[in-house]
């Protein structure tokens, strides 16, 4: 799993390089999930989003996914997760997960599996601009 | 007696107009009691207290939690990476988060 990559970045994600980065001749399959900003939430227009994070345990977090991935799915050749922070607009990705694995049935699962445990665990935070105010998501109730 | 540092991120960091304090504790302080400390200071914070995950180093630490001097109390909202996400869900998260991190 040396090869395997989990990093916290300010530039645009590109799934062409993700996909490239989990190649391998024993892959039979590669899934990628790609989360996207969507332009509303609850019917209420979005303008932008911005992505705050604890860098350094959020990469630890996701290597920490990255390791029960491959205990779970043994089949799995290799796992990148990236997730964006800053400022994003509407259409742009927000974090990138790529998994190659000998079959395509471990290689969904185990994608599936690292996006919900990453939206549980890993230290980031989203703030929701909208036209008439903002909001920090997850504390609505708060 | 007992310093430790302690970060604010995303909300808290907003609410507090800062990303840092330091916080004096007596020996063998825990997190709870650091969290009392910086309430004390940021009365602001006191109601988001059910809501707040606690961090040392790269790992997450319940509230029972002795400090050492030195350390880095980091203070989370719930978290809500990845995108499209609602906010039932973060809470959902931070719920399971305090029962793995109070076991």
């Amino acid at each position: 799993m040396d090869g395997d990559i989990y990093k916290i970045v300010e530039q645009p994600l590109s799934p062409d390089a993700v996909a490239a980065s989990v190649g391998d001749p024993a892959a039979g399959g590669v899934v990628i999930f790609s989360g996207i900003v969507r332009n509303e939430k609850d019917g209420r227009p979005v303008k932008y989003l911005e992505y705050e994070a604890h860098a350094a345990m959020a990469e630890a977090k996701m290597r920490e996914i990255g390791a029960a991935v491959r205990q779970r799915w043994p089949s799995v050749k290799a796992v990148t997760m990236l997730h964006r922070i800053g400022r994003l607009e509407i259409g742009e990705s927000s974090v990138l997960i790529a998994v190659s694995a000998a079959h395509r049935r471990e290689a969904f699962e185990a994608c599936q599996y690292a996006i919900d445990t990453l939206k549980q665990r890993v230290p980031v935070w989203k703030k929701e601009h909208f036209e008439d105010g903002e909001v920090w998501v997850g504390l609505q109730g708060g | 007696m007992l310093r430790v540092a302690v970060r604010f991120f995303a909300r808290y960091r907003e609410a507090t107009g800062r990303q840092r304090l330091e916080v004096d504790l007596p020996d063998g302080g825990t997190v709870e009691a650091a969290w009392a400390a910086v309430v004390d200071r940021h009365p602001e914070l006191g109601r988001y207290r059910p809501f707040t995950l606690f961090a040392i180093g790269n790992d997450y630490v319940g509230p029972d939690h002795a400090l050492r001097p030195g350390d880095e109390l980091c203070l989370f909202p719930p978290v809500s990476g990845g995108s499209a996400g609602r906010s039932r869900t973060a809470r959902r998260a931070s719920r399971s988060d305090r029962a793995r991190s109070a076991g």
